[in-house]
């Protein structure tokens, strides 16, 4: 150890020892600490860990990302004339319960977050018996009824009335089932002691949010992923020797030829209009070994727990990969993300193409239209008076790794 | 016994959390400077070192796993955090007592003064006895980086603790730190 600071530092972890010595770590933290195990194992389990790869003939992850957002946004106060939620009940507190439809192939694990923090409402696994197991985000068992249909009524922890001021809540999926690429979400019902009331997950918008909602000023500082809406890039652009990112503009032709050349007759059914687009490659993102073509999603790694959260098919038939990262536009407006790119049922981006170039290629990103762009909020203004960063991210397990560019106008 | 097989993940980490804990919480706040962050590191650094399916055969191995992880975690979230501008009254405050106050009792306040990652580089060559290359390593980082930090951070400890700092050593960046506190 090197002379004096060695000493120092040597004192400073032995009084910094002491100091922690009458605490009850396990006490305090432990249950949350073995939840949060338990939900990644869980998931790693279910083969939609890190790097986990499906082989041919296999299923590709089916995951989806429905926004709940706007609870309540269409009136609700004709009672039983409404598909939609209110989270402001007048009466009586709020027992709020999931109807969840597992009989759509093989899922594996499912889960309901608060797409805002990443935090977990619920987690289901599969057994081995088929059966299903709910947790709360501490990993504690929920009480859940199971259907002649085959469908879950899962009572949502008391905690989640707190989630009645933020906007977004999102449900996932891991499928392993050819036949189900696109899962339904889940029913929302809320139970105020009056009628009860039911939402799917079509009737929410994500704009715009309702009334009482936080601003994004007052939730910045928990905000700590380029991919989400209210973070406020401190730069223009960051890049690491880990994970860079790049973008151009592009002709309206340029972008035809280049769509012509990768995809042939199966070019993307995004329409290219006549204006111009941008093209973004992500560097450093991981490759796969093998004969494997893997894509990325559009979603923040940190909102996953670590786990995959996007899915691919590959132009080569039985050919899977689940996807390590995500590659997406924002908008921002005086440097803060105000609109986001949120993908719908099946996992499709209108308005923007993820692709890679050939096995062990860097992705690249094409916006073709600012229409792939949801604005956070209703104040956002209109999409095409925002200035564009393209983002990238992955779990490099352990820690997540991001960078970001600004978009140059065109 | 709980444990006995050691096959299952359950009872050692609720045996590392036990027993275990002031030692890595310590490690933590050396690196974070906060007591409060250090509590947060180390359930992310738990999370992850038990989530990943690796078999531990004996709860110092699970520690000396989890006690790794931790740097990185620190780094991670310094990456996820917006740098917060440090209140230069806060750093005047720090360097104007060092000098008269005990070196030991000074080093936590003086590691607050650096940077999230001078600091880890400081405290995995200092204290864990890394060299350059594996610190650079370990943080994911490129040994002149590595070597920048170290060096700027050394001159900013010197000047806060009055210490002289010898970084002299083959894998390391020679640095001239001021000097200006007096104690060698």
């Amino acid at each position: 150890m090197n002379g004096d600071l060695g000493n120092l530092l040597t004192g400073e972890m032995g009084e910094a020892e002491a100091r922690f010595s009458h605490e009850d770590f396990a006490g305090d933290y432990g249950r949350r600490v073995m939840g949060r195990v338990r939900r990644r194992r869980a998931v790693r389990a279910a083969g939609v860990g890190g790097g986990a790869m499906l082989t041919a003939g296999a299923l590709a992850i089916g995951a989806t990302q429905v926004p709940w957002g706007a609870l309540g946004v269409a009136g609700l106060s004709d009672v039983g004339g409404t598909d939609c939620a209110t989270p402001w009940p007048s009466v009586g507190v709020p027992r709020y319960s999931a109807i969840i439809d597992t009989d759509q192939g093989s899922i594996t694990n499912l889960s309901i977050v608060d797409a805002a923090t990443g935090t977990v409402i619920v987690d289901g696994v599969r057994q081995a018996d088929g059966t299903y197991v709910f947790t709360d985000g501490y990993g504690d068992s929920l009480d859940a009824v199971q259907g002649s249909a085959g469908h879950y009524t899962v009572a949502l922890p008391p905690g989640v009335t707190s989630l009645e001021s933020t906007s977004t809540l999102a449900f996932r999926s891991a499928a392993v089932s050819t036949n189900y690429l696109s899962v339904r979400p889940p029913t929302l019902v809320v139970d105020d002691g009056g009628a009860e009331r039911q939402a799917r997950g079509e009737c929410y918008t994500p704009s715009p949010m309702p009334p009482g909602e936080p601003s994004l000023t007052a939730n910045r500082d928990a905000v700590v992923s380029p991919f989400q809406c209210g973070f406020e890039f401190p730069t223009n652009l960051q890049a690491t020797s880990e994970l860079g990112v790049v973008a151009r503009v592009v002709s309206a032709d340029d972008l035809r030829s280049e769509f012509d050349r990768r995809f042939g007759n199966q070019s993307p059914t995004t329409d290219v209009g006549e204006g111009a687009a941008v093209w973004a490659s992500a560097t450093g993102m991981p490759t796969s070994t093998g004969d494997v073509i893997a894509t990325v999603s559009v979603t923040d790694p940190s909102a996953g727990s670590g786990s995959i959260t996007g899915w691919s098919v590959s132009r080569e038939p039985g050919v899977y990969q689940l996807l390590p990262g995500g590659l997406s536009f924002v908008g921002t407006r005086d440097g803060v993300v105000v609109a986001t790119v949120v993908p719908g049922y099946d996992g499709a981006t209108p308005g923007m193409v993820l692709d890679r170039d050939g096995v062990d290629a860097d992705p690249d990103a094409f916006l073709v239209d600012r229409s792939a762009l949801t604005a956070c909020t209703s104040t956002a203004g209109s999409l095409d008076s925002l200035d564009l960063y393209v983002v990238a991210g992955y779990d490099a397990n352990p820690g997540l790794v991001y960078a970001w560019n600004e978009v140059p106008a065109p | 016994m709980r444990g006995m097989h050691m096959a299952r993940w359950e009872p050692l980490l609720e045996q590392v959390m036990r027993e275990r804990a002031p030692r890595l919480l310590a490690y933590a706040a050396m690196l974070t400077g906060d007591d409060a962050e250090a509590h947060d590191v180390l359930q992310d650094a738990l999370v992850r070192s038990f989530s990943r399916g690796r078999r531990f055969d004996h709860v110092n191995q699970a520690e000396a796993y989890v006690r790794r992880a931790i740097p990185s975690v620190v780094i991670d979230r310094s990456r996820k955090r917006r740098p917060v501008p440090r209140d230069p009254a806060e750093q005047h405050h720090v360097a104007a007592q060092a000098p008269d106050a005990d070196a030991a009792m000074d080093v936590r306040s003086a590691l607050r003064g650096l940077a999230p990652r001078e600091r880890a580089c400081i405290v995995l060559r200092f204290y864990d006895d890394l060299t350059v290359a594996q610190i650079a390593a370990h943080l994911g980082l490129a040994d002149g980086t590595v070597k920048r930090y170290l060096s700027d951070a050394s001159a900013k400890l010197a000047g806060l603790l009055g210490s002289q700092i010898d970084l002299r050593e083959e894998n390391t960046v020679p640095v001239t730190a001021p000097l200006v506190k007096g104690r060698r």
